[in-house]
């Protein structure tokens, strides 16, 4: 386990934890402090009963009481400062990781999320941190503290009689494996209960997820099987804890017991030989029965110190990705809209290209759409021109300037981009609207929905403006979250914008309603349509049309019409169509 | 009282296992017993081994002591282990009794509760229950016999000594029920602001292209940082709790511990104590500090223990008994032909979708139902499949009332394919097989020729074995309709109901699958909801309606 990694790993983690010096200065005073005090206490119990109560001193006994009560009394004040600090200490570092790995996730390119999964990513920021919390800061500091109060009473009773500590000793290395043997199976079995019950969990939700399936498919008795089975499993999980927990418990008892018999019987031989005096057999006894808590500690920290390396190693492996969007470059404060793919390759892994040598110039304040087949590469361009991604060859340039030198914040500023699937912030619908441009007002807010046609909509909401999206969530269709997405780009008044159209089905009302707006926001911008209805194409200067990855054609829809290549025949395929679809429309 | 009948009614799912249950409670007592007995045998090897010079008394109850460390090992070993498995059995009725409830529930019960809630009520509060019966009793009668017990033998020693110790009983008993109330509220605050940081950060994740395309991240940041430091308050303040309160105790037991010594060495000055009973008590003391914190801990729970207890109970109680009417009955040998008769439907959100609908559909007819979004075109799907019931109105098939029809036999005959399909954490196989377990490998495969997902399936690096969802692959809209399909067309059903099956296909695939929904339907009752007319070749008559009624009909000249 102490290999050269793991250890820098740890080195590394203490290395940021320092930071908070002050707190650990208290943390660490009170581990030594309430260490020390826990000793005292039979100490001055086996002096008192040796001087002051066998041979009768009656009034110099209130002092010594004074001085266990004192002992005692220390003990808890350190007990309660190291409580509350090691756990103040814990939090903040705690606290600290977490937003570093969202911060860290905020600044990660598309490219860093491709091959992890939400679940997982979520899991590091909380259950990762807390696992090294509880085992790395709590768990080092509560086992730093073991440790100094373990040989803090060895060398006590040292103090006292060497051979008789010796001798209660005897039942230290038994604790130790028996800790050793079931630490790490307990720990496992107990993990394994989690796991149980979490598939469980997941019987539940997918049976409530699925219901109406289920139920249409007479399923009910299937499920309820897959739920039994999941919950006996659980109780035999839960046997395997109470057994090795059973076990456990009694025979670390019992060891513990142990010493106390042998110092019994052998001190109980010394004090009968007058080798040593009854007060020391009595701490003796006193003592033996407090090995048991700290070696259970340290041990059981040894023994989970392995999960925490895993988890910190889940943690750094997100820190140090370097999948990182950098934001230096210029500041754009206004952009023409000239925009000019140069040759542009692209592929998202290697070998495999999905743009291949697109060159393409879109004046300022012109309106283009890209037409083609799914997995054309129409959204890739959109995402080169956010610089989501730079291209693999070739170069993308806007207002004559390479991308790559424009700071991609302020790039980002100027361009309005309206994606197929609208995201929408926990909060209001005012607040979703506003988030694109923090200075503008409620005011603003509600002038451009009303510029845009979006306003009434929104006013039919159950609380208009202030209904929380998270409420939406079930109510809006893909179409009226477009309309809010939108709003949002409307709102930052931008000098260029892409809309992806929506690909899954919008009612004609909406679509309509949808499609104004977008000729609206497009008015005097550079515009860029990823069009999936051709009907759109109707209101574009220009079409691009992609296939595999290249332009195919590009032209003003009249020229392509009239020319009879790829797009009119895309175009009359789906025209017959949306025809029938105006027809249901206006029914 | 409320909450003694809900422990009863708890206790009674011990069924079989009540007599393990009794046993081992019986067995913690004898535990206790054991526990509270080594003391004396330490005294007694002091007094009258050590001190007395009787070296072969000091051995005679060193083994003693032994003797009945093994004796507790065993009674604390089966104790347990009676109890957790008696409990686990209980609490392992109780949850297929919560579940069988869930599953019997309308879908109005799903309409109206989250998932997370019912997640929660059987994994988390049946958790809450398993410890309770489990570990909070078992404490809390090991607890009150050790302090029995231990009272007992104090008695014997020195009156005023076991005055202190009671004394300081009361207090700290009184001191861990406070600690316990007040720190679990604020533990279910911090487990509860951990799941909104979870979700959050599952929101930036999900919005991430939102966030960089408004270049937002500073805000967003920011927020999360509010919800952040909202947990560190949290879990800070918990911790007061805990330095305070739980450390508390311990400082009455420093004063109690320290009043002892003082006066047991007085006594043993005047000769009325023995220093054996002196460390006698102080061992005492030292061996309840944690039963005491158990037993503080348990009479802070009890209430919400039950509270756990009482909203399971809920949940079996609020479902009906059964999803049939007693008098339900077989269709033998059914036609497919549906009626709907004046049908009224009004969802939980008090929204009327239905408003006196009649329609009468013959055996082996197709209809496409069209109309705006709301206008209660799916609704008719789903009152026809029995998802909801009519308030007013009947709906037949062959001339019965569907809700007079078993539910079994129902959805042999109908098959409804919604919108979006539930596609289970399974293999395709599995799920395409889903009402037809035994389906032959050539029976899924041509079900899903048919719906057009054969070729898509086959692509797949396993096939028809590839697992769907979480941590397989994701299926897009289109496909999963037409996983939603092959799975209705496997079933054979009389009347095949579908939810605009078209509505995330391109056009392509659109044009082929209504090609083949051609073959699929003959000889098949069917409805089909769809905003798109290409559908129209596939019905003999298509309906519009608007506002839960049907405002034009006509018969398709195909």
């Amino acid at each position: 386990m102490a290999d050269k990694s793991s250890l820098a790993l740890v080195k590394r983690f203490l290395r940021e934890a320092i930071a908070e010096r002050k707190i650990l200065a208290i943390v660490v005073v009170s581990i030594i402090g309430s260490a020390l005090a826990t000793l005292f206490a039979p100490y001055i119990l086996s002096i008192a009963i040796d001087e002051y109560i066998i041979p009768g001193k009656y009034h110099e006994l209130i002092p010594i009481a004074l001085l266990y009560l004192l002992a005692l009394l220390a003990q808890w004040l350190f007990a309660t400062l190291q409580t509350f600090y090691t756990e103040v200490f814990g939090q903040k570092v705690l606290k600290n990781l977490r937003a570093k790995l969202h911060r860290k996730i905020l600044d990660s390119n598309l490219n860093f999320f491709k091959d992890k999964s939400t679940g997982d990513l979520v899991s590091r920021i909380i259950n990762d941190t807390n696992v090294v919390n509880d085992v790395l800061l709590s768990g080092l500091l509560g086992g730093l503290g073991s440790i100094i109060s373990l040989s803090g009473i060895v060398v006590a009773m040292l103090f006292l009689d060497v051979k008789l500590t010796l001798v209660t000793l005897s039942s230290v290395p038994i604790m130790v494996l028996i800790a050793l043997y079931f630490g790490g199976r307990m720990r496992r079995a107990y993990r394994d209960t989690r796991q149980k019950i979490a598939r469980i969990s997941s019987v539940v939700e997918e049976s409530v997820a699925g219901i109406e399936t289920i139920k249409a498919f007479n399923k009910e008795k299937h499920v309820e099987k897959e739920f039994s089975a999941a919950s006996k499993d659980t109780i035999k999980a839960y046997l395997r804890v109470a057994i090795y927990m059973g076990i456990f418990w009694p025979l670390m008892n019992i060891a513990s017991l142990l010493s106390v018999i042998v110092v019994i019987g052998y001190g109980g031989y010394q004090a009968y030989m007058g080798a040593v005096s009854i007060g020391i057999v009595v701490a003796f006894i006193q003592y033996a029965q407090r090995f048991r808590g700290p070696i259970n500690n340290v041990v059981s920290m040894y023994d989970s110190l392995q999960s925490a390396l895993a988890a910190l190693e889940r943690i750094y492996d997100v820190l140090d990705d370097r999948g990182v969007e950098e934001y230096k470059g210029l500041n754009v404060d206004r952009l023409q809209g000239r925009i000019e793919f140069q040759d542009v390759w692209f592929e998202y892994e290697k070998g495999r290209a999905v743009l291949r040598g697109i060159n393409l110039f879109i004046s300022p304040g012109s309106k283009i759409a890209i037409v083609g087949k799914t997995g054309a590469g129409k959204t890739t361009m959109a995402n080169l021109i956010m610089r989501f991604y730079d291209p693999t060859r070739g170069k993308l340039l806007y207002d004559g300037i390479d991308g790559r030198e424009i700071n991609r914040r302020s790039l980002r500023r100027r361009i309005g981009y309206v994606p197929q699937e609208t995201y929408l912030f926990p909060g209001t619908i005012m607040e979703n609207i506003r988030i694109a441009n923090p200075e503008a007002s409620e005011r603003d807010v509600v002038e451009v929905c009303k510029k845009l046609g979006v306003h009434e909509f929104i006013m039919k909401l159950p609380k208009g403006y202030e209904t929380s999206a998270g409420e939406t969530g079930k109510l809006l269709s893909v179409g009226e979250r477009q309309l809010i997405s939108l709003a949002r780009a409307m709102l930052k008044d931008p000098d260029i914008v892409i809309l992806d159209e929506a690909l899954s089905s919008v009612d004609p009302k909406t679509e309509r309603m949808v499609q104004d707006a977008m000729l609206k926001l497009m008015e005097g911008r550079t515009s860029i349509i990823i069009a999936h209805r051709l009907s759109i194409t109707r209101f574009v200067n220009k079409v691009i049309v992609v296939d595999n990855g290249e332009i195919v054609e590009e032209g003003p829809i009249e020229n392509l019409l009239l020319k009879g290549g790829y797009f009119y025949r895309l175009y009359t395929s789906q025209m017959g169509e949306s025809s029938l679809i105006d027809i249901s429309g206006r029914g | 009282m409320a909450s003694l009948k809900q422990l009863v009614r708890l206790l009674r799912y011990l069924r079989s296992h009540a007599l393990h249950f009794l046993l081992g409670l019986g067995i913690v007592v004898l535990m206790a017993y054991t526990s509270g007995v080594i003391p004396v045998l330490i005294k007694n090897a002091i007094d009258e081994g050590i001190i007395s010079g009787k070296y072969h008394q000091a051995i005679y109850y060193a083994l003693l002591i032994l003797l009945v460390g093994v004796l507790n090992g065993i009674f604390s070993f089966s104790g347990r282990y009676l109890l957790i498995k008696s409990s686990q059995y209980a609490v392992y009725h109780l949850r297929m009794d919560a579940f069988k409830a869930i599953q019997r529930q309308e879908m109005v019960f799903f309409d109206k509760t989250f998932s997370g809630q019912l997640i929660s009520r059987i994994t988390n509060d049946t958790e809450r229950i398993t410890r309770f019966l489990s570990f909070r009793i078992r404490m809390f009668v090991y607890s009150i016999f050790l302090i029995v017990v231990s009272l007992y033998y104090m008695l014997s020693m020195n009156l005023l000594l076991t005055g202190v110790a009671f004394f300081t009983i009361g207090i700290v008993v009184t001191l861990n029920t406070t600690y316990a109330m007040k720190v679990r509220p604020i533990y279910d605050r911090i487990r509860q602001q951990t799941g909104v940081i979870a979700s959050f950060a599952t929101g930036t994740i999900a919005g991430i292209k939102t966030i960089k395309s408004l270049s937002v991240e500073k805000n967003v940041h920011g927020n999360f940082s509010k919800e952040n430091n909202e947990l560190y308050t949290l879990n800070v303040s918990a911790t007061k709790i805990t330095a305070i309160y739980g450390n508390a105790p311990f400082l009455i037991l420093g004063i109690a511990m320290s009043a002892m010594f003082y006066y047991g060495g007085i006594a043993i000055i005047r000769d009325v104590l023995t220093v054996g009973e002196l460390v006698a008590f102080l061992t005492y003391m030292l061996t309840m500090t944690w039963p005491l914190r158990a037993l503080g801990f348990t009479i802070g729970d009890i209430q919400r223990s039950l509270a756990a207890a009482s909203r399971l109970f809920e949940v079996i109680d609020s479902s009906p008994h059964s999803v049939d009417v007693p008098d339900a009955i077989e269709l033998k040998n059914p036609k497919g032909k549906v009626e709907f008769r004046d049908v009224w439907l009004t969802y939980h959100t008090g929204k009327t979708v239905l408003k006196g609908l009649n329609l009468k559909i013959d055996p082996g007819e197709r209809i496409l139902i069209t109309g705006p979004p709301g206008s209660g075109k799916s609704s008719i799907l789903k009152i026809l499949a029995r998802f909801y019931a009519p308030e007013k109105g009947e709906v037949l098939l062959d001339g019965v009332d569907v809700r007079k029809i078993k539910s079994a036999n129902l959805r042999s005959i109908v098959a409804y394919v919604p919108q979006e399909p539930f596609i289970f954490n399974r293999s395709i196989r599995e799920n395409i097989a889903l009402a037809k377990p035994d389906a032959t490998m050539e029976e899924i495969i041509e079900a899903a020729r048919r719906a057009k997902i054969h070729e898509f399936i086959s692509s797949l690096p396993e096939g028809y074995d590839t697992v769907v969802g979480e941590k397989g692959v994701t299926l897009s809209g289109g496909e999963r309709q037409r996983i939603g399909l092959a799975r209705a067309l496997l079933l054979n059903p009389r009347v095949l109901l579908l939810d605009d099956p078209v509505s995330n296909l391109d056009a392509q695939t659109e044009r082929k699958l209504v090609e083949d929904l051609q073959h699929i339907l003959r000889n098949k009752t069917a409805i089909i909801v769809s905003q798109r007319l290409s559908l129209a070749k596939l019905a003999d008559r298509v309906i519009h309606m608007e506002d839960g009624k049907i405002v034009e009909e006509k018969k398709n000249s195909y």
